[in-house]
């Protein structure tokens, strides 16, 4: 069993008075695929910005309860959201490069902003490693220097995921990263994930059980704001233990 | 549906009708723009062909010299100190201001930052001048002691900065806050502070946006006459050698000229009026075509 590298405990989250993420616990293992599916609406993208304090810049939004990466509580009073950021990564819904950045800019964005390397080589080497891991690297290495914008809606997605990994997270978190693709890039973004969990965990979020069935470790299923039942994915699809998921599994809710 | 549909005919009719009706309208709300533009060209081209076109931008005004009129050289030099010196003071305010309504709304006193631009965009601008002219070129006036005195190409383009700037901060909040919400989640994930999410990724993506308002900040301002009344001290035949000295504008050389009595100053008020056109259509123009647009 390996260890845990993320762990959420009696999570609670109110968008503007509104109570969306409700008393949420479990614990991500490392190595692991771990997908949060749920209906729209559930709280799933909001639950997942909550992990690397992204709900931070939103004044509405209200956190309570304890999030630890490796052991430190990331919302305990001497941390710096910044460190945080930098520590997990995140993938967006809609495939989001900087559009007035080159590709290469893309990718080395977080490392500069993050004074992470001292000279041009060696943040060449680590976009290369970026584009490489993303399997991206021999689609663009010619082109490095056109606008990010040029790029095709998975190989976009693909650049935000090199964009995440320049910086080394300990976790990747993932917002329906395929949402809007189509099947053929979609399936690139799946093995791209089963590659990726070789290294670091990976907290996904879906709304399509499939998806989740296809490749997490874990499963979890929220349902306006609770997590109804959470565990090995395929126990969660086999056995349910909670007839809410049996319901959501069978399209019924 | 029936061959002879007995109704079809009528709708047919009444369908170029309405038709008729909307582009009649559309035009008649165009043509005194149009007739705006070609009575300024006409007369303007007129004007400006008498002293040649370089002579006209260049020279000073000989408004009573039949055979030889001048120009507007010294009002147009003027000119464009006003709209770099409004521009150098204003853009980089109004662009702070911008940002600071767009990106830190948590601060009360970024609402009141908002507040304070939409009021003073539709301000009258006869006020910005009477009050530069109070707050600034008075007091330079006792301090020197002459009647005339303290007049100077700076204090218009200070109060052209305060007739800008509320527009171009709201036009580069409006822009930042057109970015897509996931692109700064994007930045702020990636562990850059709120500073640097603006100025690293934010001005960068809604760069055509912001250029766009500071031009038609810059065009707004070239055109402005009130600001002018009380501030620059006029002077249309001499060239200001500096921007602390007294000096023109086109805008005002227009208003000054056209009240005169001889046809010579009328003439080269229309060329004036020509050369204005240019300009601001102009810096309309560029900012059209500067920057290319930033493809989300």
């Amino acid at each position: 069993m390996p260890s845990e590298v993320l762990v959420v405990e009696g999570l609670n989250v109110w968008l503007s008075g509104k109570h969306v993420v409700k008393n949420v616990s479990f614990k991500v293992p490392d190595r692991t695929v771990f997908a949060l599916m749920g209906p729209s609406g559930s709280g799933k993208s909001t639950l997942l910005r909550a992990l690397n304090r992204l709900l931070d810049i939103y004044e509405e939004a209200e956190v309570r309860g304890r999030v630890l990466l490796e052991g430190v509580d990331i919302y305990s009073p001497g941390v710096d959201p910044i460190w945080v950021r930098r520590r997990v990564g995140m993938v967006f819904q809609h495939p989001n490069p900087f559009p007035h950045l080159s590709i290469y800019d893309n990718v080395a964005i977080g490392p500069r902003l993050n004074r992470m390397v001292k000279s041009k080589r060696e943040l060449d080497e680590l976009v290369r490693w970026a584009l490489e891991k993303a399997y991206l690297w021999d689609e663009v290495k010619d082109r490095l220097h056109m606008p990010a914008a040029k790029l095709s809606g998975g190989q976009k997605q693909r650049l935000s995921i090199a964009r995440a990994l320049a910086l080394k997270p300990r976790v990747l978190l993932m917002d329906e990263p395929t949402a809007n693709l189509d099947p053929v890039a979609t399936e690139k973004i799946e093995e791209l994930i089963a590659e990726l969990k070789r290294e670091i965990p990976i907290i996904l979020v879906t709304h399509s059980p499939e998806q989740a069935a296809r490749v997490a470790d874990y499963t979890a299923f929220l349902y306006y704001g609770e997590l109804v039942e959470v565990g090995p994915t395929g126990k969660i699809f086999t056995q349910p233990e909670n007839p809410l998921t049996e319901r959501y599994l069978l399209r019924r809710i | 549906m029936e061959p002879r549909d007995p109704s079809l005919r009528r709708r047919r009719l009444l369908d170029r009708l309405g038709l008729a009706v909307l582009a009649g309208l559309a035009g008649a709300a165009l043509l005194p723009l149009l007739h705006i533009l070609y009575t300024v060209a006409v007369n303007g081209a007129a004007a400006i062909a008498r002293s040649g076109l370089v002579e006209f931008l260049t020279a000073p005004p000989r408004p009573l010299d039949p055979e030889n009129p001048g120009g507007i050289g010294p009002a147009l030099l003027g000119s464009l100190w006003l709209i770099a010196l409004s521009a150098a003071i204003g853009v980089p305010l109004a662009v702070f201001a911008g940002v600071f309504i767009a990106e830190f709304r948590r601060a009360g006193l970024s609402r009141l930052v908002l507040l304070l631009s939409l009021l003073l965009v539709e301000f009258p601008t006869i006020l910005v001048g009477l009050y530069v002219y109070t707050v600034y070129v008075l007091p330079r006036q006792r301090a020197t002691g002459g009647v005339g005195e303290g007049y100077s190409l700076l204090a218009g383009a200070l109060a052209l900065a305060l007739v800008m700037m509320p527009y171009v901060a709201v036009q580069v909040s409006e822009a930042l806050r057109g970015v897509p919400r996931e692109l700064r989640e994007a930045a702020f994930s990636l562990g850059a502070s709120r500073l640097k999410t603006v100025y690293r990724v934010l001005l960068g993506v809604a760069r055509r946006g912001i250029l766009v308002g500071v031009l038609i900040g810059l065009a707004k301002a070239a055109g402005e006459t009130a600001p002018l009344l009380f501030t620059i001290g006029g002077g249309f035949e001499a060239y200001p050698r500096s921007p602390l000295q007294h000096g023109g504008a086109v805008p005002l050389l227009i208003y000054e000229y056209i009240q005169q009595a001889q046809p010579g100053y009328h003439q080269l008020a229309w060329g004036a009026s020509l050369v204005l056109l240019a300009l601001v259509s102009g810096i309309m123009l560029a900012s059209r075509l500067l920057v290319r647009r930033v493809r989300l």
